[in-house]
């Protein structure tokens, strides 16, 4: 789900790696000290597993499928900054690797998708955990998903506004808000239910098998 | 610089330029002088690249083109300029992929190459799983199943993956402890 | 004459990026034959037991079952599949890949239940019991030890009745007893059995008759499983001997030795 590469204004694209580089140097601080020989593999293992992760397809209406993302999960196991870690390599690796391309739209997405997602999901499931813990998990999964898109469909519908000739034609990203909201939202809704099941499943395997403290 | 980081950082280079020219015929003259310079791999790069942006830009472009008509605004300068520069830097993008190898790249940072090839080897080992995964599911459904079994067999892979995943991480950490890598 | 049960014929196969795996491979197993099939690592076991069960296409050459060649097509049609499906079942190497229900009850039902068979609840019941596994049905498949899950794979397959069994490398993650009880049942039924191992006791008590991939993806023994037990350079090119050095009384000496990978 993450934008491709020059749909985005340097006004945008710029800043968004000085944040993304400023936000990775956070992450990594309290981790560098103790870079030993289980948190490296540890690091290695955990964008493997979310690069897998979003290999993993949920079905959607209509007999199709989309790939899961899988970093709400990630997040509620291991932690916000081993999860933005984790899924900035991610990002890395399909941008320099596998070609999957994103170079200069890796800052937006990091932000959006291995960041905000990330806070949002551990935020929702500590609010909620006290309720009910399955649907606090579900729910966590489900609207940090939701975020993360909406992120990106304001990022991308914005980019008319930000960056335009004088006769106002755009010069990237050519369609607006009241188009990129709800063309994005919804095949997310669809496949935010799949996303949470999954997350769900997995986070209750975590528990029983003590990855995760209670 | 060795050579890998000196081909990333043209590319860094190429992007930030290209971001900044609003030109078609720029942008065209630079998608040529790529094409050439990519010597005998050129055109598969170049079909490649069509083909990963094929259907979002198909959809975006048209989705502009009618509102574009609609308000009786200009359609195809701007279609031509954003096509081209999406096609130019994903053009780039494999071609880069192709050229550079990231290992090489990160050569005198050997923390960073320690993660990128631990994570390019299990990458192969979770891709395997889920590929028998995948392979036992159609065997053991001859007929399409429910969308609650799909979701199952979902999150069983997820769990499946992470098992492995720690399960990795632990004998990794075991193996190295055990080769003095973090010794001193 | 009637149809073999199964046929393959000038087939081939090379991974998308283009690798060869094997090639020109063509034989035929009637309904009722032990069939066991070796080869080294990385010989193309795995993935040939895969078209077999239709769940790769050949890149060349034809697959027949029952007479009928297996194409995507076919596949799709339900009343074939479902047949399909049921006859012809495939026993992964990592059974944890195959299971996917809650608990153990529900997935034994699974398959039966899919194909709409009317006494599920008793075959489930029945393999089961078989297998020991009488005490685990409401438990769930993946919190289950590693030869666990392959009773209960194996129960899952053996719950469709099928007449044509293929499993790969079964004593890989199953205790001798289970593999006794296997080859006993397997023994005694008609169905067409065809066994991809390295395990020499585990075949030779099983097969009639073996198929032999040598590395460079070629069928290059097809035959009586006894004779080829006995020829010690077809061995040699199926990975199950190799020549090493032995030591008798101070005096060093090469041997092409046999070993049985389970034992050794």
């Amino acid at each position: 789900m993450h934008i491709p590469d020059g749909f985005l204004s340097p006004q945008t694209w710029l800043p968004a790696w000085g944040v993304a580089a400023a936000a990775w140097a956070w992450a990594g601080r309290g981790l560098a000290g103790r870079l030993d020989e289980t948190l490296v593999p540890r690091l290695a293992m955990l964008t493997a597993l979310a690069y897998a992760l979003g290999l993993i397809m949920l079905p959607l209406p209509g007999g199709t499928s989309g790939h899961a993302l899988g970093v709400a999960v990630l997040a509620l196991v291991f932690g916000v900054r081993l999860a933005f870690l984790a899924y900035s390599g991610v990002l890395l690796l399909q941008a320099l690797l596998f070609g999957a391309g994103g170079i200069t739209a890796l800052g937006v997405n990091a932000l959006a998708l291995g960041l905000v997602g990330p806070v949002v999901a551990v935020a929702l499931y500590r609010s909620l955990a006290r309720f009910n813990e399955d649907v606090a998990v579900a729910v966590a999964a489900f609207v940090s998903l939701q975020v993360s898109a909406l992120i990106v469909a304001l990022v991308l519908g914005l980019q008319p506004t930000l960056a335009r000739r004088d006769d106002g034609t755009p010069l990237f990203f050519p369609l607006g808000p009241e188009i990129t909201v709800p063309a994005v939202l919804l095949p997310h809704l669809l496949i935010g239910v799949g996303e949470a099941a999954l997350t769900l499943f997995v986070w209750r395997l975590a528990r029983r098998k003590g990855w995760v403290a209670a | 610089m060795n050579r890998a980081r000196l081909w990333l950082a043209g590319y860094a280079g190429a992007v930030l330029a290209i971001s900044f020219i609003h030109e078609p015929s720029w942008l065209a003259f630079g998608l040529l002088a790529a094409l050439l310079a990519a010597g005998a791999a050129r055109w598969s790069l170049l079909k490649r690249a069509v083909l990963a942006l094929l259907l979002f830009n198909a959809s975006v472009s048209l989705a502009y083109a009618l509102l574009a008509a609609w308000r009786a605004q200009p359609v195809w300068a701007p279609l031509l300029l954003i096509n081209l520069r999406v096609l130019l830097l994903v053009y780039l993008g494999f071609w880069v992929v192709e050229r550079v190898r990231l290992l090489d790249a990160l050569r005198g940072w050997p923390l960073l190459s320690m993660v990128a090839t631990l994570t390019l080897g299990q990458v192969v080992v979770y891709r395997r799983l889920l590929d028998d995964f995948r392979a036992a599911f159609r065997s053991r459904n001859p007929l399409p199943p429910k969308p609650t079994t799909l979701l199952r067999h979902a999150g069983v892979q997820g769990g499946a993956l992470m098992e492995k995943a720690l399960h990795g991480a632990e004998q990794s950490a075991q193996a190295m402890r055990s080769r003095g890598s973090f010794d001193g | 004459m009637a149809d073999p049960l199964l046929e393959f014929n000038g087939v081939a196969y090379a991974w998308p990026d283009g690798r060869s795996v094997f090639a020109d491979l063509s034989f035929r197993i009637e309904a009722g034959e032990k069939v066991v099939l070796l080869g080294p690592n990385g010989a193309g076991k795995s993935t040939l037991l895969r078209l077999v069960n239709g769940l790769l296409p050949p890149t060349q050459g034809t697959i027949a079952w029952q007479g009928r060649r297996l194409t995507k097509e076919l596949l799709r049609q339900r009343d074939f599949a479902r047949r399909f499906r049921q006859d012809n079942v495939l026993l992964f190497q990592h059974p944890e890949a195959m299971l996917f229900n809650p608990t153990v009850r529900e997935e034994i039902a699974y398959g039966p239940q899919q194909l709409g068979l009317p006494d599920g609840d008793q075959r489930v019941a029945r393999w089961a019991a078989e297998l020991g596994l009488s005490a685990l049905l409401d438990e769930a498949p993946f919190a289950l030890s590693g030869g666990q899950k392959q009773k209960v794979a194996l129960a899952c397959l053996l719950a469709l009745d099928p007449s044509f069994l293929a499993l790969d490398e079964p004593s890989a993650s199953l205790d001798p007893a289970t593999v006794g009880w296997l080859i006993d049942t397997l023994l005694e039924s008609g169905r067409t059995v065809l066994v991809s191992t390295h395990n020499l006791s585990l075949a030779a008590e099983l097969g009639e008759r073996a198929l032999i991939l040598n590395g460079e993806g070629r069928l290059c023994y097809d035959g009586p499983l006894t004779a080829a037990l006995q020829d010690l350079e077809l061995l040699q090119a199926a990975g199950l001997a190799h020549r090493h050095r032995h030591r008798h009384g101070g005096q060093a000496h090469a041997h092409l030795h046999v070993h049985d990978w389970e034992s050794s």
